[in-house]
C-alpha cells in the first residue's frame, strides 16, 4: 500500500513537471505579444513598449525564461502577474477559496439530487416516476448553464430579491451559482446512479439475500447501494476536476471571483505567469482528487484492500 | 412593485441586501476588472475614473477641455515653449498626512521615469517633458526637450494623479494596492475581481472651481462592484442593488431611459471615437478608389441602428466632436451613396457580374476583424460586412482574442477593424498615422501629414493648432485611410436620487460633487 501511494505521488509530480513545460511552450506559440496586450490600445509608444519588455524579462531567450520560472517555482514563488500587478500566489489565494466553496456546494447538491432521482428511478423502473426522473435528468443536462444562471438571477434576485445578483462568497451569494452549477451535472449523476443501482440489483448475492428472507430495505441499503456507490465515486473524482476548472461560465454570469475566471482573463490578456500557475494547480488538483478517490475504494470494498 | 413590498419583510428576516445603500453610500456597477490602482503603472483606460476620485492632478480639465487650476493655482509657459512653471496650492495634504509641495511633484515625476517603474500610459503623457524641478517650496518647473503643446491638457489625465511620496517610498511594487492621493475620496479596500471601496476625505476643500462645490464630498462611501457581465450589471442596477452603472449596453440604454426613471449620463470619451482604420498596404484597399468606395458604402447611422440600437451619435471625422480641431465641415465628405461606391469600383477597373467584382482574375475580397470579447466591436464589424456585401464586396469577418487581434493588425493582415483611441489632445492622431507606430493600422504614411503632425505638436497658438488639425483630418479623409464610425460614450445611468455626478475631460466619472437626495 505504501509503495502504491509513493508511486502515485511520484506520478503526480512527473505529470506536473510535464505540464509546466507544455503550458509554457503552448502559451508562447499562440499569437500575440504580452507587452502590447498589457497596453491594449493605449498610448503604446515604441519606447514605452520596449522598456516594459525589458522590465518584465520578456526579452530573455525562452530557455532562460523557463528555467527562471521553474527555479522560482521550487522556491515557492509563482512570480508577479503582469496584468494584475500582484504576486500570482496572492491572486490564487484570493480566488481559490471562492472556487472551492462553489465546487463543494455544487458537488454536494449534485450528488444528493442525483442520488435521490437516480435511486427513485431505479426502484420504480419503467414506471411513471422513472420516466419523469429520466426526462428531468435529460432536460437538466441539456440546459446551458449561462442561460439557467441568468434565469435564476431574474427570478430570485430581481423579481423576488431573495439573493444577490452579484454573487459574493456569503450565503446569499453562493446559493444561485451553486444551484446553477449543480443542476448541470445532476442529470448525469442521476442517470449514472440509476444504471449503477439497476446492475447491482441483478447481482447473484442480492438475489440470494432476498431469497434468504432479508427485508427489501436491508437488501437495498446493505447490498445494492453499497455496491453501486463504487462506480459513482469514480465519477465524483472526475467531476471535482471538471467542476473546479469548469466554473468559469457560472463565475462570469454571477460576477464571482474564482480560479476559472482568473484563468480565462489571464489567457485573454496573455498574463503568462498567472496562466502557468493556475493550469499547474488545476492539473495537480485533478490528479490529487482522483488519487483520493482511489484511496477511498478500499473503504467501500474491502476486497480491493486485500489485493 | 413587488420588490418594494418584500423589502421590509426581508429586512425583518435579517435578509436585507448588503448591496443596498444607506444615506450617502453609493454602489456603482463597474464593468471591468482593474489591473492596479497605481496611476503610473495602469494600462487600462477604465482605471482612470476610479483613479480620478482618489488622486488629484495639477490641473483639472472640464468636459469642454478648459484647463483649470486644481493642485496648481496658476502656471506660466516660457516664451520658447520649453518650460512650464506651476505655482502649487499650499494647503493640500495627502491622505496619509504627508504635505503636498513641489518636492512631492518632483518625487512623482522621478518615480514615473524611474528605471524600475513599469510606467505605461503615464510616461507617454509626459512626452518630451519628463523632467521636473522644484524651483521653490511650492513652485515646480517642467522642462521639455522640444515644444510639446499637448502637455497642459494631458497633465489633467488621472494617470498623472499625484501620489504621496511617502507611499511611493514605502510600498514599492505593491503601491497599486495602497493608493494614496489628495483626492476627494480615500482608498479603503480592494478585493480583486470583486470590489473597490472608497470613503470620503473629510479634509478635502480644493475641488476644481467649475464644479461649484466647496468642502469635502457629500458621498460618505463608494463601492465599485466589478460586474463584467453586462446583463448582470443591468439586473443589479434594476433591482436596486446598485445606484449607478457604467457601460450600459445600447439596447438596455434604450429601454431603461425610455422609462424616465433614471438620470442619463452619456460620458463623452474623447479622442478618435470609434473608428476603423483602412489598410492601405493590403490588396485591394491599396487602391485609393476601393478605399473611397468603402467610405461611401457604409451608412454610419444605419450601422449604429443595426449594431447598437441606434443610441450613439455617428461620427464622420477622425477627431471626436468637442476636440480641438474637430471639423464639422469635413463630415460632408462621404455621404452614404452605394451607387457612387460602385462607380468608383468601376473606375478602378473592377467588373461586376451581378454577384462578384473581379479584376485581372482576382475577386474584390477583404477581411474585417474584431476583438471577440467585445460585443459592440463584433456587431459593428458585422454591420460593416453587411454594407460592403450589399455592393458586392466579398467581405470576410473574423473575431480574434485581443492579443491575436493586435498582432494581426500590427502585421497588416486585416483590411478593416473597429477600434477606439482615447486622448484629450488631437496629437493622439500621431499614434495612428506616423510611420513606425504600433497603431499605424492604415499602414500608410504621407510626408505632408507627418510634417503637419509634428507642427501640430509644437504649435502653442490655439487657433493655428486647430487649423493644422483640420488640415490633417482633410488629408486623412481625402486619402480614405480611416472610416469614422461613432462617438465614444460611456453610457452611465444613475438613480434619480443621485445627483451631481460629472466627469473630467476625456471621460472620467467623478463623484466629488455628487450627493444622494434623502
Amino acid at each position: 500500500m505504501l509503495s502504491y501511494v509513493a508511486g502515485r505521488l511520484a506520478a503526480i509530480a512527473a505529470l506536473a513537471f510535464g505540464i509546466s513545460g507544455l503550458v509554457f511552450l503552448m502559451l508562447r506559440m499562440i499569437p500575440g505579444d504580452p507587452v502590447l496586450a498589457l497596453l491594449g490600445t493605449q498610448a503604446a509608444n515604441p519606447e514605452v513598449v520596449e522598456r516594459l519588455r525589458r522590465q518584465l524579462g520578456l526579452d530573455e531567450p525562452l530557455a532562460v525564461q523557463y528555467t527562471t520560472w521553474l527555479g522560482n517555482l521550487f522556491r515557492g514563488d509563482f512570480g508577479f502577474s503582469y496584468g494584475q500587478q500582484r504576486p500570482v500566489s496572492e491572486l490564487i489565494a484570493a480566488n481559490f477559496p471562492a472556487t472551492l466553496q462553489l465546487t463543494v456546494c455544487a458537488l454536494f447538491l449534485s450528488v444528493l439530487l442525483g442520488l435521490a432521482i437516480g435511486i427513485v428511478a431505479a426502484l420504480k423502473r419503467n414506471r411513471a416516476a422513472d420516466t419523469l426522473g429520466m426526462g428531468l435528468a435529460l432536460a437538466l443536462m441539456s440546459i446551458p448553464s449561462f442561460w439557467l444562471g441568468l434565469l435564476l438571477i431574474l427570478l430570485f434576485a430581481v423579481t423576488w430579491p431573495i439573493f444577490d445578483v452579484v454573487g459574493g462568497t456569503g450565503f446569499k451569494g453562493v446559493v444561485l451559482p451553486a444551484v446553477t452549477l449543480a443542476l448541470g451535472t445532476v442529470g448525469f449523476n442521476a442517470r449514472f446512479i440509476r444504471s449503477s443501482v439497476l446492475s447491482a440489483q441483478t447481482q447473484k448475492h442480492v438475489i440470494t439475500a432476498r431469497a434468504k428472507g432479508l427485508s427489501r430495505a436491508t437488501v437495498f441499503l446493505r447490498h445494492v447501494l453499497r455496491n453501486s456507490l463504487l462506480p459513482i465515486l469514480t465519477v465524483v473524482g472526475i467531476q471535482v476536476g471538471n467542476l473546479l476548472s469548469g466554473t468559469v461560465v457560472v463565475e462570469t454570469v454571477f460576477s464571482r471571483p474564482g480560479l476559472g475566471r482568473l484563468l480565462v482573463d489571464a489567457i485573454l490578456s496573455k498574463d503568462y505567469l498567472t496562466v502557468q500557475a493556475v493550469v499547474l494547480i488545476i492539473a495537480v488538483i485533478y490528479a490529487g482528487a482522483n488519487f483520493v478517490v482511489d484511496l477511498c475504494y478500499p473503504l467501500l470494498d474491502p476486497r480491493i484492500a486485500r489485493r | 412593485m413587488t420588490s418594494k413590498r418584500l423589502l421590509p419583510l426581508l429586512a425583518a428576516l435579517g435578509l436585507a441586501l448588503p448591496g443596498m445603500a444607506h444615506a450617502q453610500e453609493l454602489v456603482v456597477g463597474w464593468a471591468e476588472t482593474n489591473d492596479t490602482l497605481n496611476p503610473v503603472t495602469t494600462g487600462k483606460r477604465n482605471s482612470g475614473p476610479i483613479l480620478s476620485n482618489i488622486f488629484d492632478t495639477l490641473v483639472w480639465i472640464s468636459p469642454e477641455f478648459e484647463v483649470e487650476p486644481l493642485l496648481a493655482e496658476s502656471w506660466t509657459v516660457s516664451e520658447d515653449g520649453l518650460s512650464y512653471v506651476f505655482k502649487l496650492r499650499e494647503d493640500v495634504t495627502f491622505h496619509d498626512g504627508t504635505p503636498f509641495d513641489a518636492a512631492a511633484v518632483v518625487s512623482n515625476i522621478d518615480y514615473i521615469t524611474g528605471e524600475n517603474t513599469q510606467s505605461k500610459i503615464s510616461l507617454g503623457l509626459l512626452g518630451p517633458c519628463a523632467h521636473a524641478e522644484a524651483t521653490g517650496e511650492y513652485e515646480v518647473t517642467f522642462t521639455c526637450d522640444e515644444i510639446y503643446a499637448p502637455l497642459l491638457a494631458q497633465m489633467g489625465e488621472p494617470y498623472l494623479g499625484m501620489q504621496s511620496p511617502a507611499a511611493i517610498e514605502e510600498y514599492g511594487a505593491e503601491l497599486g494596492q495602497h493608493p494614496t492621493g489628495t483626492g476627494p475620496f480615500k482608498f479603503v479596500s480592494w478585493t480583486p475581481g470583486q470590489s473597490i471601496v472608497l470613503e470620503k476625505n473629510p479634509d478635502y476643500h480644493w475641488m476644481a472651481a467649475s464644479l461649484g462645490h466647496e468642502g469635502p464630498a457629500e458621498i460618505e462611501k463608494i463601492t465599485f462592484q466589478i460586474v463584467p457581465n453586462p446583463q448582470s450589471r443591468v439586473q443589479q442596477f434594476q433591482s436596486g442593488q446598485s445606484q449607478v452603472m457604467q457601460q450600459t449596453p445600447g439596447l438596455y440604454w434604450k429601454t431603461l431611459t425610455a422609462t424616465g426613471k433614471y438620470t442619463e449620463l452619456p460620458v463623452e470619451i474623447s479622442g478618435l471615437g470609434i473608428f476603423a482604420p483602412i489598410n492601405a498596404s493590403l490588396f485591394p484597399t491599396d487602391d485609393i478608389l476601393v478605399r473611397k468606395a468603402i467610405m461611401y458604402a457604409v451608412d454610419q447611422k444605419a450601422l449604429i441602428q443595426l449594431a447598437e440600437a441606434g443610441v450613439y451619435p455617428p461620427s464622420y471625422t477622425p477627431l471626436s466632436a468637442g476636440m480641438l480641431g474637430h471639423d464639422e465641415a469635413a463630415a460632408e465628405k462621404y455621404p452614404y451613396d452605394p451607387e457612387k461606391a460602385k462607380s468608383l469600383l468601376k473606375e478602378a477597373g473592377w467588373e461586376f457580374d451581378g454577384t462578384t467584382w473581379t479584376k485581372d482574375g482576382k475577386t474584390l475580397s477583404i477581411k474585417i476583424t474584431a476583438i471577440s470579447g467585445k460585443a459592440h466591436y463584433m456587431a459593428q464589424a458585422q454591420a460593416i460586412q453587411g454594407f460592403l456585401s450589399e455592393i458586392g464586396f466579398d467581405a470576410q469577418f473574423e473575431a480574434l482574442n485581443s492579443p491575436a487581434w493586435l498582432d494581426l493588425n500590427i502585421d497588416g493582415g486585416s483590411t478593416l477593424t473597429p477600434s477606439q483611441y482615447i486622448g484629450v489632445d488631437p496629437d493622439a492622431l500621431h499614434f495612428w498615422f506616423l510611420p513606425d507606430q504600433y497603431f499605424n493600422w492604415s499602414h500608410w504614411t504621407n510626408d505632408e501629414l507627418t510634417d503637419l503632425i509634428y507642427q501640430g505638436r509644437s504649435e502653442l497658438d490655439h487657433d493655428k493648432r486647430a487649423a493644422i488639425y483640420q488640415k490633417i483630418q482633410d488629408i486623412l479623409l481625402d486619402n480614405a485611410v480611416i472610416l469614422p464610425i461613432r462617438q465614444n460614450l460611456d453610457l452611465t445611468l444613475a438613480e434619480k436620487s443621485v445627483t451631481g455626478i460629472t466627469w473630467s475631460g476625456g471621460g472620467f466619472q467623478y463623484f466629488g460633487a455628487a450627493s444622494i437626495a434623502e
